[in-house]
């Protein structure tokens, strides 16, 4: 609209300068200019720079005010259209709506279902915002004029193997709308998912939008997740349970999983204990290396029918020991790998990084050093499991130099010493020194500390993951990679829509404060038009 | 008794009787049976008017030899004689243009300022005991004043001049043929703003033929180009005035265009000249300052009190 008012602005520029105001003259001699070849034409048609006349730049003043008007009239064009709304609708593209259903899929019912519910209100609606939403909440376009243009748009989504995230849509429908000037200024939703309606929709929150459940039951099995049991200091998997879902009659007992070793051995196990909808596969991993499971029939949904993870080699625990004592290291059964270690064992608090560590002191001294008294313990902590605080005064124990951020003391002495720390994240632990070798109490309390602050680590070190889930920013399943994502093949829930579409209905809208300033613009502008053509009238020339 | 002394109003002559009380129309004989300005108007002869000193001739009445005179001539051995002459009535027509061209400029128009030279003219003419008699150039009605002094009677017959022609607007001449007898002095007050070359012709022919009568012609032009021109500037106008046909007359005025209008009107003016001369014509030239809107009364006085055709249709009263 404003480049509308700027080409009106230009044209009236052009007229005054191919139409010039040719201002009346009274010339006793006039008839003698009869004569004069030059003015021999009578054509107004005369090209030249624009006659600053009054009447010129009143004229140009209307059509500046009325472009200068025209932002802030957008959010007024609303409030006057409020029979005519400004729809936001949200398109579901998640990997569900890829389910066969009724012989197409869930997303060509959605498209029906769109086109079903804007047509029929196609005049009651000024524009559309359309977005789609799996993982993400995604604005396709903030303006769409017409429904076939909203459908089109549409159409050329593409459902993706990613799960539904409904409450990026509960906070977007409860964010007052702040468009950018050239979006459509909506005051009604229509959600078009697979999913059934929330509760939310119909609370004491809801606007009063459209949700519109465009699933139908539909038989489907599939791995519902992947559940892996491990060594918790070794990390060694011990055992995959494949969890498999059966839904919208989906005969349980019609279902198999194919499970297929890195070997290249395919097992067909057969799922023999249902709880509810869903039943579980053991899966005992003997080899290192990629396991795929495939359950048959697949169903409707075919993002579920198969997985695969990868199962790390199981081994001894491998240390980077930059330590006195290197001799520990064989005496622990642990294997010295400074490249990639599962546990660091340092002799300085300044070597610490982020990698999973234990941190020594300057060690023990039980017959240089009296008894010094334990001011503080953590009960609770792993680190003082079996520990005789007893034997802890007696140890000879130094104070811990000063510990990073993060550290938490565990067991301190006189004068807050610090003895023993703990770190959860990164995971890091302090102790005292080295195991020791003798059989007095003082080494057995040294060997444990050192043990239990190895145990915690350990246990708390990141394992690699048997397999990924596809995301916003890898969509694709590739590999280990896959779209087990919660919820997706449940096909058999109960459709639940919510609402009629109603955009007459007055809503909340949220533009008012653009309405300040346009009305004063456009005043001024018929202000200055009725002078201009007052003016005009006086001066006769009209 | 006169008027006169009435309050001027805002189209009164803006100059008193008084000051015209000291103005008679100069109209003398300069070389009788001669062509060039002579107008046998004041005979000479025995009167109690006298007249002027000249040597005596053989022939000249010896009673009229100045005794006196001819002692303190420069030359002792001739004698002055005394001459007289003796008035004659002279016939002054004045013919008042009053077409549309002439109610221009508004504000000092040309029509205004012929008033008062028609007045100032009548006013002095009838104080000098000639007959005088005004003339409408555009309705060809000859109101005769005779030798009235009456400045409002000379007003009302000027007023009733200026009514606007009836159907088209041109010269009429007609009714001078009685009006103007030989020896008479015509005052022609006009633009020559003509619509049609022929009009033009024909007051030329009028005029030419007026002087073979011993009569006298004086046009006087009234001419408000400077202003007018320098009233509405240069640039896009939509000109209108008297006589355009045109339906819509739009120019871009610029000095070029200005010069080549004016040049024209300049050789139509010429033309006309040419045309009238015959011995006895003269043009006078009232013209308008370059102003905006110049005080009519000013034009007036600066011409009048100004000019030298002036000083030679009227002189103060007693010089000689």
């Amino acid at each position: 609209m404003t480049w509308i008012f700027a080409a009106l602005a230009a044209a009236l520029v052009v007229i005054y300068m191919a139409r010039p105001n040719f201002r009346r003259a009274v010339l006793s001699a006039a008839l003698f200019f009869q004569d004069d070849p030059v003015v021999g034409s009578t054509s107004r048609i005369a090209w030249s720079t624009p006659r600053p006349t009054p009447l010129f730049f009143l004229q140009l003043s209307v059509v500046v005010l009325l472009m200068l008007a025209v932002p802030h009239c957008r959010g007024a064009a609303v409030i006057d259209r409020s029979a005519r709304a400004g729809v936001h609708v949200f398109f579901d593209r998640s990997a569900s709506m890829s389910t066969q259903q009724d012989g197409s899929t869930r997303f060509d019912a959605a498209l029906a279902a769109l086109r079903s519910a804007t047509t029929a209100q196609q005049s009651a609606i000024a524009c559309f915002r359309l977005s789609a939403f799996d993982l993400e909440l995604t604005t396709v376009d903030g303006q769409v004029r017409s429904v076939s243009e909203l459908l089109e748009l549409a159409s050329r989504l593409e459902p993706r193997p990613l799960g539904t995230e409904l409450s990026l849509v509960q906070r977007a429908l409860a964010e007052p709308p702040n468009p950018s000037p050239d979006d459509c200024a909506t005051n009604a939703a229509v959600i078009v998912s697979d999913m059934p309606a929330p509760p939310w929709m119909d609370g004491p929150a809801s606007r009063g939008d459209l949700w519109i459940d465009v699933s139908q039951p539909v038989p489907n099995a599939g791995i519902v997740d992947l559940v892996d049991d491990r060594d918790r200091v070794s990390g060694t998997v011990q055992r995959v349970r494949v969890v498999v879902g059966a839904f919208g009659g989906m005969a349980p007992s019609s279902v198999r999983l194919n499970v297929t070793s890195p070997d290249g051995v395919v097992r067909t196990r057969s799922i023999e204990t249902w709880d509810g909808p869903s039943g579980s596969v053991d899966v005992v991993p003997t080899l290192p290396g990629r396991y795929t499971f495939q359950v048959s029939p697949g169903g409707a949904y075919r993002y579920d029918d198969d997985a695969a993870i990868e199962v790390p080699p199981s081994g001894s625990i491998r240390v980077d020991w930059r330590a006195a004592r290197r001799d520990w290291i064989t005496r622990l059964g642990w294997v010295d790998d400074r490249d990639h270690p599962d546990l660091r064992v340092l002799p300085s608090i300044e070597m610490l990084d982020s990698r999973p560590a234990i941190v020594l002191g300057s060690g023990y001294a039980p017959h240089t050093r009296p008894v010094q008294p334990v001011a503080t313990f953590q009960e609770t902590s792993p680190l003082l499991n079996g520990l005789n605080l007893d034997v802890a005064e007696r140890s000879g124990m130094t104070r811990a130099p000063s510990l990073p951020p993060g550290f938490n003391p565990v067991l301190t002495g006189p004068e807050s010493a610090v003895w023993i720390a703990q770190r959860a994240a990164p995971v890091a632990a302090f102790v005292p020194g080295l195991p020791a070798d003798g059989d007095d109490s003082v080494s057995r309390f040294a060997s444990t500390v050192f043990l239990n602050a190895a145990r915690w680590v350990l246990e708390r070190r990141p394992r690699p993951a048997l397999f990924t889930l596809t995301s916003p920013q890898q969509p694709q399943p590739s590999g280990t990679r896959i779209a087990l994502h919660p919820g997706e093949g449940h096909t058999g829930r109960t459709p639940r829509s919510v609402g009629a579409f109603d955009p007459r209905a007055p809503r909340q809208v949220q533009t008012e404060r653009r309405l300040a300033l346009w009305p004063w613009l456009v005043g001024a502008a018929a202000l200055v038009f009725l002078t201009e053509r007052g003016l005009a009238l006086l001066r006769g020339a009209v | 008794m006169t008027r006169s002394g009435n309050a001027p109003t805002t189209d009164a002559l803006p100059i008193s009787s008084s000051q015209l009380d000291r103005y008679r129309l100069r109209l003398r004989q300069r070389d009788r049976g001669t062509v060039a300005g002579g107008h046998l108007i004041r005979q000479r002869g025995q009167s109690l008017e006298f007249r002027e000193f000249r040597p005596y001739l053989p022939g000249d009445d010896i009673r009229h030899v100045d005794w006196r005179a001819s002692a303190r001539h420069h030359r002792r051995d001739e004698l002055v004689v005394r001459t007289f002459e003796h008035e004659v009535q002279t016939r002054v027509v004045i013919s008042i243009d009053t077409r549309a061209t002439m109610r221009l400029p508004e504000g000092a128009s040309k029509l205004q300022l012929a008033s008062w030279f028609a007045e100032a003219m009548a006013y002095i003419a009838a104080r000098s005991g000639d007959a005088v008699a005004l003339h409408g150039l555009e309705s060809g009605r000859v109101i005769e004043l005779g030798s009235s002094a009456d400045r409002w009677r000379i007003r009302r017959a000027l007023q009733r001049l200026h009514a606007p022609g009836t159907a088209t607007p041109s010269v009429s001449l007609n009714a001078l043929e009685r009006a103007l007898p030989p020896g008479s002095v015509w005052l022609v007050l006009t633009d020559l703003y003509f619509t049609t070359e022929a009009e033009v012709t024909a007051l030329a022919a009028r005029v030419r033929h007026a002087q073979h009568g011993s009569r006298w012609v004086v046009l006087v032009d009234f001419d408000s180009w400077a202003c007018e021109t320098h009233r509405i500037g240069h640039g896009l106008r939509r000109l209108d005035g008297p006589g355009v046909t045109a339906p819509e007359l739009r120019v871009r005025l610029n000095p070029d265009l200005l010069d080549d209008v004016k040049g024209r009107i300049d050789a139509r003016k010429r033309r006309f000249d040419r045309a009238a001369a015959a011995g006895g014509y003269e043009r006078l030239r009232f013209k308008w300052p370059l102003e905006s809107h110049p005080a009519p009364a000013d034009i007036f006085r600066e011409h009048f009190f100004g000019q030298e055709i002036v000083r030679r249709l009227v002189m103060p009263d007693g010089s000689r």
